[in-house]
C-alpha cells in the first residue's frame, strides 16, 4: 500500500510537469499575446512591457525560470490583472469554486442515492419510470439553459434567490442546482442500474432463502456492494464538479477560479492560465488517487499494484 | 457495512471541508443586492446608491495603466485630472481652476484651484508632472503612455532605449541618466504649487479633452511609492475625485463612496456607486429587471424588440464616437483596385443591418468619421456629407464591369474575417447574401477568437475583415491618422502619400480652419479609395431606471454618475 502510493506520487510529479510544459509551449504557439490590442500599441511601448514581464528573454529562459519558481509554488504575476499574483486569484477563487463544488456533490449524493434506491426498489412500477423519465430528462438539458430557467423562475418571477453574484447562502442555491443536475440524474441511473444488477445476485437469493429479514438484506448486503460504482464514481465527479464550473461561474457571475481561467486564456494572461492548469492538475491527479484508494478500502477485491 | 459507512462519512467530511475553506467568504454583509432589494423600495432607494453593471473585473484602477473602459469608468469617479468632460462631452474645468492657451496653441497653462487628496494633502502641480512623468518613464511601461505624446518631448522621453543594440539590458545607471535627461527637457513644469505650464509639439486643439483623459489624472506619489498594488485597498489608495474607494473584492464588487473633501462636493447627490462585472448581459438584464441594478451598458440584441416595447423610457441610446465597418487587403487582387472596393461598399444595405440585425438605433454610416465632432462651425459629419449613397446597386454593378467582373463573372472567392460573435456573423452573413445578390459574387465567412483576429489582421492575412474603432478624444484626428501609411493602426496595407501629406499639414498647424479642412480632405480621399468600408455608427446602448437622472455618458465611452441624483 504504502510503495503503491509512493510509485504514484512520483507518476504525479511526472504527470504535471508534462502538464507544464506542454501547456507552456501551448499557450506560446498560439497566435496574439497579452498585450495585442485593436489599437496598436508603439513599438517601444510594446518592448518596455515585454521586458517589465521577461517577455522579452529567450523561451527556453522563460520556461525553466517557470520551472523553478513552480517548485516553490510561486506562480508568477498576472499579466493582466495589475498588481495581482497567480497565487493571489488561485487564493481567492478556488474557495469559491470548491464550496460549488462539494455542496454540488453533495447535493447529487443526498438527492439521486435516494432516488436510485427507490427506482430499483420499485422497478418497472410507477416511482421507477417517473425517477427514470426525471432523470433522462435532466440528463438532456444542459447546464447552461436549466442555470437560465432557474434564474427566470426562482431569481425574476419567483424573486426568491438573486439571479447572479456571490455572498450569502441564498447566492449559492441556484448555481448548485444547475452544477449537480447532471451528477444527481446519473448517481441515480448508476445507484438503479447496480442495485439491480445486484438484486439478481444469488447471494442475495441465499440471504432470503436464510430467512434474513429484506430490511438486513437490503442494508447490509444490497446496498454495500451496489455503492462501489458509486464511490468510483465519486473521485472523477468531484474533480468534474470542482474543475468544470466555468460555464455556471460565467452565467451566475461567481468570483471562482472556473471564470479566472476563461478569462485568462482570452485574455492570453500566460501566468494565470499555466498557474490554474498546474493546480488544478495537481487537484485532479490527487482526487484520482484518493479515489482509487478509497475504492480499494471499499472493495476488498481490487488490489492496488504494489501491494 | 460500518466499512461502507466510515468511508461515506469520509468522503462527506471532506467535500464539507472543502466546502469550510469558504467558509468566511459566505459570511457578508448585508448589502448584497439581493437581500438590498427586501428592504428598499425598487426605484426609490432610501440611501442614494446607484449599482451599475460595469461588464467586467478592472484590470487596475491606476489611472496611468489602465486602457479600457471599465477601468475608466471607475478611475472617473476616484481621481480628476485638469478637466473634466461634461453632459455633452465637452471639457470643462476639473483640477484647474481655469487655463490660459499661448503660443499659437502650443503652451497651456493650468492655474490649480485649492483641492485635497483624500490623505489631505493638497493636490499641487508637482503631482501631475509626477504622474506624466511616471507614465512616460519606459520603466513604468504604461501601455497608453503615448497618449501624452502631445507633450513636447514626450516621445522622447518614453522611447529612452532600456536595451543596446544587441538586445541586452544597458546598465541602469546609464539608463537613468537619459532617463532624467529626457525629464528635465518633458514640456511640463510646475511654475509654482498652484501653476502647471504644459508645452505641446505641436497645436493640438483637442488637448484640452486629452487633459479629462484618465492616463493625464494626476496620482499621489507616496500612495503609488507604497507598493505595487497601491490602488486595490481603501487603506493605500490616495485619491483626488468626488469618490473614495470603499471595498474591492475582486470578480464580485467595487464599492465607492462620497468624497466629502472633493472640491464640488455639494455637487454630488449620490452617496455610494456600487460597480459589478457581470459577463453575461442576459443575466445582468435579469438582475435589471428583478431591481437588483439600476443600470446596465450592454443590453442583449435578442431582447431588443421586447425591450423596446415594455421598457422604451428606460432604454436609452445616446451617441457614441465609433464606427463599425470592414477593412480591404488592399494588397490582394482584385481588392487592390479602388473601383473593386467601391463597388462592394456600395452593394450593401446599411439600412436593412440596422433596423434587422443590430436593432438599437444604429445609424447607417456613409461615411468614415462618425457625427457628434464639432467642426470650426456645426458637426464635422454634417459638414463632410456623405461620400455614398446606401444600397447602390446600380454604380456598384457598374464598377464592377468596369475592372473587369461584369455581373461578379470571374471574381475569386474571398473570404470576410471576423472575430467570433452573434453578431457579427448576423452582419457577415447579411453582407454575403447582398454581395451575392446584388452582385453575383461569392464570399467565404471565417471567424476567429479575438486575439487570433487580431494576429491575422496585423498580418495581412485576410481578404476583407470586420472592425470597429471608437474614438479617443472628440476630433476627426483619432479616426483619420490611424491611415497614414506609418500608423500601426493601418491594417489595410494602404499607403498614400497625399493622404499622409494631409494628416501631417493637418496636425502642424495651428489655424482651427485650415485644420477641419485638411482632415475633410483627408476623409474624402480615404472614401473615394474606398479603402475602408463603413457600416455603422456606434450607439450607446443602457438601461436606466426612469427616476434616476443627470447619469453622464461620454462620447468616447465612460460613464459618470458623479452629478447624477435620484428622483423622489
Amino acid at each position: 500500500m504504502g510503495r503503491y502510493v509512493v510509485q504514484r506520487l512520483v507518476t504525479m510529479v511526472v504527470v504535471l510537469w508534462v502538464i507544464v510544459t506542454l501547456t507552456f509551449f501551448m499557450m506560446r504557439a498560439i497566435p496574439g499575446g497579452p498585450f495585442a490590442s485593436e489599437k496598436n500599441i508603439p513599438e517601444a511601448v510594446l518592448q518596455n512591457i515585454e521586458r517589465r514581464y521577461k517577455l522579452d528573454q529567450p523561451l527556453w529562459k522563460q520556461y525553466t525560470d517557470y520551472l523553478s519558481n513552480v517548485i516553490v509554488w510561486d506562480l508568477g504575476p498576472s499579466f493582466k490583472l495589475e498588481g495581482v499574483t497567480v497565487n493571489d486569484i488561485i487564493n481567492r477563487g478556488f474557495p469559491v469554486s470548491a464550496t460549488l463544488g462539494a455542496l454540488s456533490v453533495l447535493l447529487s449524493l443526498a438527492v439521486g442515492v435516494p432516488a436510485g434506491i427507490i427506482a430499483a426498489m420499485r422497478h418497472n412500477g410507477t416511482a421507477d419510470r417517473v425517477t427514470m423519465a426525471l432523470t433522462v430528462l435532466t440528463i438532456s438539458v444542459p447546464s447552461f439553459i436549466l442555470s437560465t430557467v432557474l434564474q427566470y423562475v426562482f431569481a425574476f418571477k419567483l424573486r426568491w434567490f438573486p439571479p447572479a453574484l456571490w455572498g450569502s447562502w441564498k447566492h449559492m442555491v441556484l448555481p448548485t442546482l444547475a452544477l449537480s443536475s447532471f451528477s444527481m440524474a446519473w448517481i441515480a441511473k448508476l445507484t438503479r442500474s447496480s442495485l439491480l444488477e445486484v438484486i439478481g445476485q444469488d447471494y442475495i437469493r441465499t440471504a432470503r432463502a436464510k430467512g434474513l429479514p429484506e430490511a438486513v438484506i437490503t442494508w447490509r448486503h444490497m446496498l454495500k456492494n451496489a455503492m462501489i460504482p458509486v464511490i468510483a464514481y465519486l473521485a472523477p465527479l468531484t474533480a468534474a464538479l470542482l474543475t468544470g464550473t466555468f460555464v455556471i461561474e460565467s452565467i451566475f457571475a461567481i468570483p471562482g477560479l472556473g471564470r479566472e481561467f476563461v478569462t485568462s486564456i482570452a485574455n492570453r494572461d500566460y501566468t494565470v492560465t499555466l498557474g490554474v492548469t498546474v493546480f488544478y492538475g495537481a487537484l485532479l491527479v490527487g482526487l484520482t488517487l484518493v479515489g482509487d484508494l478509497l475504492t480499494a478500502l471499499v472493495d476488498p477485491r481490487i488490489r492496488l499494484e504494489g501491494d | 457495512m460500518r466499512r461502507w459507512i466510515s468511508v461515506f462519512v469520509v468522503a462527506s467530511l471532506l467535500t464539507l471541508a472543502v466546502a469550510g475553506c469558504a467558509g468566511g467568504k459566505q459570511q457578508q454583509p448585508q448589502q448584497q443586492p439581493g437581500q438590498q432589494q427586501a428592504q428598499q423600495q425598487p426605484e426609490q432607494p432610501k440611501e442614494q446608491v446607484v449599482r451599475f453593471n460595469n461588464g467586467t473585473e478592472p484590470e487596475t484602477i491606476d489611472p496611468g495603466l489602465s486602457t479600457g473602459i471599465p477601468e475608466a469608468n471607475v478611475e472617473n469617479h476616484l481621481f480628476e485630472g485638469l478637466m473634466r468632460l461634461d453632459a455633452e462631452s465637452k471639457p470643462v474645468p476639473g483640477m484647474a481652476e481655469r487655463y490660459e492657451v499661448k503660443d499659437n496653441g502650443t503652451t497651456y497653462v493650468f492655474y490649480l484651484r485649492d483641492a485635497k487628496w483624500s490623505n489631505g494633502d493638497p493636490v499641487t502641480a508637482h503631482d501631475f508632472v509626477y504622474a506624466w512623468q511616471r507614465v512616460l518613464d519606459p520603466y513604468t511601461a504604461s501601455e497608453y503612455a503615448y497618449q501624452l505624446y502631445y507633450v513636447k518631448g514626450a516621445e522622447k522621453l518614453n522611447t529612452v532605449p532600456l536595451k543596446d543594440k544587441d538586445g541586452k539590458d544597458r546598465p541602469e545607471a546609464d539608463v537613468k541618466k537619459d532617463i532624467e535627461a529626457a525629464k528635465a527637457e518633458l514640456g511640463v513644469k510646475a511654475l509654482d504649487d498652484k501653476t502647471l505650464e504644459v508645452k505641446l509639439e505641436a497645436p493640438t486643439p483637442y488637448f484640452l479633452s486629452v487633459a479629462a483623459f484618465h492616463t493625464l489624472f494626476p496620482v499621489n506619489k507616496k500612495a503609488v511609492e507604497s507598493g505595487p498594488d497601491w490602488f486595490r485597498k481603501p487603506e493605500t489608495i490616495v485619491t483626488n475625485g468626488p469618490y473614495l474607494l470603499k471595498e474591492w473584492k475582486p470578480k464580485e464588487k467595487i464599492v465607492l463612496v462620497k468624497n466629502p473633501n472633493y472640491w464640488a462636493a455639494n455637487e454630488v447627490k449620490i452617496d455610494r456607486l456600487e460597480f459589478y462585472p457581470v459577463e453575461e448581459a442576459s443575466t445582468a438584464l435579469t438582475m435589471y429587471e428583478s431591481d437588483q441594478m439600476d443600470v446596465l451598458d450592454d443590453v442583449p440584441v435578442a431582447e431588443m424588440d421586447r425591450l423596446k416595447k415594455e421598457k422604451a423610457g428606460e432604454l436609452m441610446i445616446r451617441p457614441y464616437l465609433g464606427t463599425y465597418y470592414y477593412l480591404f487587403n488592399t494588397t490582394k487582387k482584385p481588392l487592390d483596385d479602388p473601383r473593386v472596393r467601391k463597388a462592394l461598399s456600395l452593394a450593401i444595405d446599411r439600412n436593412a443591418i440596422v433596423t434587422q440585425i443590430t436593432k438599437a438605433g444604429q445609424i447607417p454610416a456613409l461615411a468614415y468619421v462618425p457625427p457628434g465632432i464639432p467642426d470650426v462651425q456645426g458637426d464635422f459629419r454634417k459638414n463632410g456629407g456623405d461620400y455614398l449613397k446606401d444600397n447602390d446597386v446600380e454604380t456598384a454593378k457598374k464598377l464592377l464591369a468596369e475592372a473587369g467582373y461584369p455581373d461578379g463573372k470571374g471574381f475569386p472567392k474571398l473570404t470576410i474575417l471576423y472575430n467570433t460573435s452573434e453578431s457579427h456573423k448576423a452582419i457577415a452573413e447579411a453582407i454575403q447574401e447582398m454581395w451575392k445578390k446584388n452582385l453575383g459574387i461569392e464570399v467565404n465567412l471565417t471567424n476567429q477568437e479575438w486575439q487570433v483576429y487580431l494576429d491575422t489582421r496585423t498580418k495581412l492575412g485576410y481578404d476583407i475583415a470586420r472592425a470597429g474603432w471608437i474614438g479617443d478624444y472628440v476630433d476627426p484626428m483619432t479616426f483619420i491618422d490611424m491611415f497614414t501609411s506609418t500608423s500601426g493602426n493601418n491594417d489595410t496595407g494602404w499607403k498614400n502619400p497625399q493622404f499622409d501629406d494631409l494628416v501631417k499639414r493637418a496636425k502642424a498647424t495651428g489655424d482651427q480652419a485650415t485644420r477641419m479642412q485638411l482632415m475633410h480632405e483627408a476623409e474624402k480621399l480615404l472614401m473615394d479609395q474606398a479603402v475602408v468600408m463603413p457600416i455603422y455608427f456606434y450607439v450607446e446602448v443602457d438601461l436606466q431606471k426612469p427616476k434616476l437622472k443627470n447619469v453622464i455618458v461620454h462620447l468616447v465611452g465612460g460613464h459618470d454618475f458623479s452629478r447624477a441624483y435620484w428622483e423622489k
